[in-house]
C-alpha cells in the first residue's frame, strides 16, 4: 500500500528495501513477460531466456538500495537484465550478440513462434536478420514505449543514436516488409 | 532544411512515432499525404510494421514462471547477506568474550581471596594478644 504523497515507484522501491513479499509477487507478475519479451529482443534467443529472467529478478532482491524510486523501474530492470544477458552471452557461451547480423533467421527462431499474425509472420524473418542494437531500441520505444532520453540511459549511448537505431531499424524491417507484400 | 516534401513527409512518418511531432508538422503531413500516394503507402508500411511488432505473442511457459516466482520469493525470505555478516560477527565476538570473561571472573575471585586473608589475619593479630593478657599477668604476679 502506498504511503501518502508517494510515487508508484517509490512505493516500489520500498517494496523492495523491506523485502515486502507482496510487493515483490507483484512486480514478478507484472514485468515477468515484458522482461522474457525484452531479452528476446535482445538476443533472439529464447532457451537461456527463463534462466536469465531468473537471475535478474535474483539480482533486484540483491541490491535493493540500488533503486531509489526516482525512475521507472522498468528501466532499472531492463539494464540489469541487458547486463546479464550480454555478459552470460559473451563468457560462457562464448558468443557476441554483434555475431549475430546477418545471419538467415533460424527456423526455430522465437520471432517465428511467437508471430500470431500476418503480419508479425511478415516481420519474423526481418527481425531475426536485424542486429540486436537495433531490435533492441524498436522493442523499448514502440513495446516499452520508452522515451528516448530513458532509452538512451539504459543502453548507455546518446538520444541521437539511439533515434538513429530506432530508424534504422525500422527501415530496415520497411525495406523486408515491402518486398514480402511484392513476393505477394 | 527538407526541401523535398516527399523526404520530409517520410521523415516526419517516422519522426512522430520516434519522438513526436508538432501539430504543425503533424497537420502539413496529413495534407500532403492526402494528396501523394506514395508517401501514404509509406505511412501505412510503417504503420503495418508496428501492427505487426505490437501483435507478437511470446509463450511463457508455465512452468517456468512459477519456477522463476517461488525462486524468487524464496530468495527474498533468506535473511541478507548483511544480516548473516552481522550474526556471524555477533556469534565471534561472544567467543572471543569468552575468555576474557573467565580471567576477569578469576582475577576477581583471588581479590576476593586476598582480602578475605587479610581480614583473617588482622582479627587474629587483634584477638590474640587479647587472649594473652591474663597469663601475662599471672605470671607478673607470681614473680
Amino acid at each position: 500500500m502506498s504511503e501518502p504523497g508517494e510515487t508508484e515507484a517509490e512505493r516500489i522501491a520500498r517494496g523492495l528495501r523491506r523485502k515486502d513479499l507482496t510487493v515483490i509477487r507483484e512486480l514478478v507478475e507484472r514485468y515477468q513477460y515484458r522482461l522474457v519479451r525484452y531479452l528476446i529482443f535482445l538476443t533472439a534467443r529464447r532457451e537461456f531466456v527463463d534462466d536469465w529472467a531468473q537471475e535478474t529478478w535474483v539480482r533486484v532482491l540483491n541490491n535493493p538500495t540500488q533503486y531509489d524510486g526516482r525512475s521507472r523501474f522498468d528501466t532499472w530492470l531492463f539494464s540489469i537484465a541487458r547486463h546479464l544477458a550480454i555478459d552470460d552471452l559473451r563468457r560462457h557461451r562464448n558468443v557476441s550478440l554483434d555475431a549475430e547480423i546477418d545471419q538467415p533467421l533460424d527456423p526455430q527462431s522465437p520471432f517465428l513462434e511467437a508471430a500470431r499474425n500476418q503480419e508479425a509472420a511478415r516481420l519474423a524473418a526481418a527481425l531475426g536478420a536485424l542486429g540486436p542494437i537495433y531490435r533492441e531500441a524498436l522493442v523499448l520505444r514502440f513495446h516499452e514505449e520508452l522515451s528516448l532520453q530513458e532509452i538512451s540511459q539504459l543502453v548507455g549511448t546518446p538520444v541521437q543514436t539511439v533515434a538513429s537505431r530506432i530508424r534504422r531499424g525500422l527501415e530496415r524491417l520497411r525495406i523486408d516488409w515491402e518486398r514480402g507484400a511484392n513476393d505477394v | 532544411m527538407m526541401f523535398d516534401p516527399h523526404q520530409r513527409a517520410r521523415f516526419l512518418i517516422e519522426e512522430a512515432r520516434i519522438a513526436g511531432i508538432t501539430p504543425q508538422d503533424s497537420l502539413w503531413l496529413r495534407h500532403h499525404a492526402s494528396d501523394c500516394m506514395e508517401c501514404a503507402r509509406y505511412e501505412e508500411s510503417v504503420a503495418g510494421i508496428l501492427r505487426g511488432l505490437n501483435s507478437f505473442a511470446f509463450e511463457l511457459d508455465p512452468g517456468a514462471g512459477a519456477r522463476v516466482q517461488n525462486a524468487v520469493l524464496a530468495h527474498a525470505r533468506k535473511p541478507s547477506p548483511a544480516w548473516r555478516w552481522a550474526l556471524a560477527a555477533a556469534v565471534l565476538l561472544l567467543l572471543a568474550m569468552v575468555p576474557v570473561y573467565r580471567s576477569m571472573r578469576q582475577a576477581r575471585r583471588e581479590k576476593a581471596d586476598t582480602l578475605l586473608m587479610e581480614e583473617v589475619e588482622s582479627r587474629v593479630r587483634r584477638v590474640i594478644p587479647l587472649a594473652m593478657e591474663p597469663l601475662i599477668q599471672s605470671q607478673e604476679e607470681s614473680q
